[in-house]
């Protein structure tokens, strides 16, 4: 799917490495969140992904394709990548140009373009919104609609970075569940995200950029759960995560809050555990 | 682009010197350049900006402005070229369209005088913090408050505005839009998709910038000045050197 | 030091009220932090206690704020710019020079102070914001937790009793937001300076703050000592508010009757809490 073979990157031939020596393999299928502190080179790697940035030294393949020498505009049929600020996307006075617009880009026909748009708008709840100016809605609808225009051009990977800044908290869940969704129908993600929780909760695999490498690699679980990585990177474990390591193997990495809440119950009251051991 | 305007940081004898100075030799040589017809001495201006550029630690920021205003003198250069019919023809390059010696001397020296005129505005604006360019403007040139902290302000935000249009052209890129095309004249028109969120997103920023300034004091009276700017016997002197330039252009006519 | 009297606000051309007959007094030194859902009106309301409504925006304003004895709508944002310092959310926008003391010194020329007064003011600023070691930079080079450290010692330069803050960790990492709570607590407890907060951070604001107010459709819904307002769980995720993941598991375990205290703000509370439930239970 993406393969990413000694992929090293700097601005030009004097500035230091952003990214250096990157080896890693994205499956079709994949739920990854890419984790560290700001400078850390985690959007740097996205932007590698669908061609805005080049290589300096290293391959970067999306599906066969060496972005090195394709297009953007081309990769955009594989790679959807929904930015930070919504605002630097939006532009048509309705919702519906706004989808149409990327449809054209790549080439769809008009049926085929009134067929999406109407598909996209229903998955995201925007279908009585479609004759709407998009300027007028909230900074998290208007995340909406820049991620329906960019699910409509149907690509196979859905790129995010930090999908849910500036919004609150029942907006960052709705744009999330959409996410999620995706996911369980088949849609590789990439997020970036600074929000541990988020990436406690939905996330699958979990990759901590440091310095430009990868420092760690795997199950989401189990990487949140090395607090010596997360600290040196600049990071904080979540908070169930931080509780659940002062207990040590009494807790024995337990990772939600259910587990936690059951684990308490489990110490403190085991015959007012309710989980029906009995039944 | 960006870098062009911006300042940078340091302590050289040209960052030292006053703001007017610094402004009052860009005037000078811009004028001594297109004053002059003589090659040589055009090309002396442009070296000595070059070699000002350098004792103020700043070349390698500066190469920017020199790249960019070499590819502007060669477009005026071809403009010239193609357009100067007098003196003595080289060849043809197309029907009715000669190259003669005229037209090489000239467009040539039209492309140095835009190098050697225009580098050292900016050359002033990366030597210059921008508080101080405000200082002298207000307090020596009479400019008021108001007036020379909108021009300032502009030049401040030129460097934001052009990384949100980078992050803008990148959006739309990634849905598709061929902006990286290499055709020039598509290039120019794919505008709109970039112009509308460029404009809301600098309009943000300004209501932003201007609020922020409103809780800060702005404009509520008589304004008082942090630094101190000092006419040095250094600064007299160069700016003497600056005026017999300007005369030696016209004497080399 | 600031008091709302039954406040009513309607942006110019909107007939919706932002706000809605808010009633509130904000002590000096306290430390408050307002949460809600967007468009609840929070942005609004600490536009009220600097002044930026009325002057700079318009609308219909009906009944009073009063900060530090002076009604709003008489007093200009100048004025009261010397007893409120803001901070917003964009780090960029707010950032008009180019060298970091100059950013400080702005409020400073823009009011008349004197020169001298002014290097001292500088000087003090940096020294309270943390970034001394700032003061000759470069403000195109600092990182966004940098700029908004910058934008705080640029605002409490005038020494406001007052600082009121829009969101202004929104764009920064975790570690960036922690530094600016952290600067903010030694403002509040060293300086005695009165902090407002609008955050969506909730978990990292309760770290911090005294007192939370959230509001929810151009109202107050809940106003009390941090702790006593998380004890409204339900109300808080009906409302669409990120509880601290720690209040929720205790709302948890006290709904089972395991823990009948406080409510903990933090990792360390809910550790002792724990502690406390499982001690003699279980070998710790």
């Amino acid at each position: 799917m993406i393969h990413i073979e000694g992929l090293s990157y700097r601005y030009d031939k004097k500035a230091p490495l952003i990214l250096d020596s990157i080896d890693l393999h994205i499956k079709k299928g994949d739920f990854v969140a890419l984790i560290g502190q700001n400078g850390a080179g985690k959007t740097t790697l996205l932007k590698q992904l669908n061609g805005l940035l080049k290589p300096s030294s290293g391959r970067v393949t999306v599906n066969g394709l060496d972005t090195a020498v394709t297009k953007t505009s081309k990769l955009a049929r594989h790679i959807g990548y929904l930015f930070q600020n919504p605002d630097h996307q939006i532009f048509c006075n309705t919702i519906h140009e706004e989808i149409k617009f990327g449809l054209v880009n790549i080439g769809c026909s008009p049926s085929e373009i009134n067929e999406r748009i109407e598909r996209i708008a229903s998955q995201l709840g925007l279908t009585d919104k479609l004759n709407k100016n998009p300027f007028t809605l909230s900074r998290g609808e208007r995340q909406r609609v820049a991620l329906a225009s960019v699910l409509a051009l149907e690509t196979e990977v859905l790129v995010l970075d930090e999908p849910t800044t500036g919004q609150d908290y029942k907006e960052c869940i709705e744009i999330m569940d959409i996410v999620k969704d995706l996911h369980s129908k088949g849609k590789t993600i990439i997020m970036v995200s600074h929000d541990m929780e988020v990436v406690a909760d939905y996330a699958q695999r979990a990759i901590i950029l440091y310095q430009g490498s990868v420092l760690e690699d795997g199950p989401v679980r189990e990487v949140l759960l090395k607090e010596h990585s997360l600290r040196l990177a600049g990071l904080e474990p979540p908070q169930t995560v931080q509780l659940s390591l002062r207990f040590g193997s009494l807790f024995n990495s337990v990772f939600t809050i259910d587990e936690l809440y059951e684990r308490v119950i489990g110490l403190a009251a085991p015959q007012a555990s309710s989980k029906g051991e009995q039944s | 682009m960006k870098e062009m305007l911006q300042y940078v940081n340091g302590n050289s004898l040209f960052h030292r010197m006053n703001p007017l100075t610094k402004l009052a030799w860009a005037v000078l040589i811009c004028a001594a350049c297109f004053a002059s017809s003589s090659h040589l001495f055009v090309l002396g201006l442009l070296i000595s900006n070059i070699l000002i550029a350098y004792a103020g630690k700043i070349l390698a920021k500066a190469k920017g402005t020199f790249k960019a205003l070499f590819i502007l003198g060669l477009f005026l250069m071809l403009f010239q070229l193609l357009f100067t019919n007098t003196g003595r023809v080289y060849f043809y390059i197309l029907p009715g369209v000669p190259i003669t010696d005229d037209g090489v001397s000239f467009s040539l020296l039209l492309m140095l005088k835009m190098m050697a005129a225009l580098s050292p505005l900016s050359l002033m604006l990366m030597l210059t913090p921008m508080n101080e360019l405000l200082t002298a403007m207000v307090d020596k040139l009479k400019v008021p408050y108001q007036y020379a902290f909108v021009v300032i302000t502009a030049l401040r935000f030129i460097p934001t505005f052009s990384h949100e249009m980078d992050q803008i052209m990148q959006a739309q890129m990634s849905r598709g839009h061929a902006t990286d095309t290499k055709n020039p004249f598509k290039k120019i028109g794919m505008v709109l998709p970039m112009c509308i969120p460029l404009l809301i997103s600098s309009v943000r920023k300004i209501e932003t910038m201007a609020i922020s300034i409103e809780t800060r004091g702005f404009g509520t009276g008589p304004r008082s000045y942090r630094k101190k700017l000092e006419f040095t016997f250094r600064d007299m002197m160069f700016i003497i050197i600056c005026v017999a330039v300007l005369a030696l252009s016209l004497v080399l006519r | 030091m600031i008091q709302f009297r039954d406040l009513s606000f309607s942006y110019e051309g909107s007939e919706a009220f932002s706000l809605e007959k808010i009633n509130l007094n904000i002590n000096k030194g306290e430390f408050v932090g307002i949460i809600g859902p967007s468009g609840a009106g929070k942005s609004t309301l600490v536009n009220m206690i600097n002044g930026v409504i009325p002057h700079h925006l318009k609308g219909d304003f009906y009944g009073a704020v009063l900060v530090c004895g002076k009604d709003t709508v008489e007093t200009s944002c100048g004025e009261l710019s010397h007893h409120v310092g803001s901070v917003f959310q964009d780090p960029e926008a707010q950032i008009i020079s180019t060298v970091v003391e100059d950013e400080i010194a702005f409020g400073l020329e823009n009011l008349n102070f004197p020169p001298e007064e002014i290097e001292c003011r500088i000087t003090e600023s940096l020294n309270r914001a943390g970034i001394a070691h700032l003061r000759h930079k470069s403000t195109s080079g600092l990182s966004g937790g940098q700029k908004q450290r910058v934008a705080i010692a640029s605002a409490i330069a005038l020494r406001p009793s007052i600082l009121v803050l829009d969101e202004p960790t929104s764009e920064l990492d975790p570690a960036g937001s922690r530094q600016i709570f952290e600067t903010l607590r030694d403002l509040n407890r060293d300086y005695g300076i009165t902090v407002v907060i609008v955050e969506q951070k909730v978990m990292l604001l309760s770290e911090f703050c005294s007192r939370l107010l959230v509001m929810d459709k151009s109202r107050i819904i809940l106003d009390g000592p941090t702790r006593q307002v998380l004890e409204h769980h339900d109300k808080l995720l009906e409302l669409g508010i990120n509880c601290p993941r720690v209040v929720s598991l205790i709302y948890r375990l006290k709904s089972a009757e395991l823990y009948d205290g406080d409510y903990p703000v933090d990792v360390n509370e809910t550790e002792t809490i724990l502690r406390g439930i499982l001690e003699g239970k279980v070998n710790l």
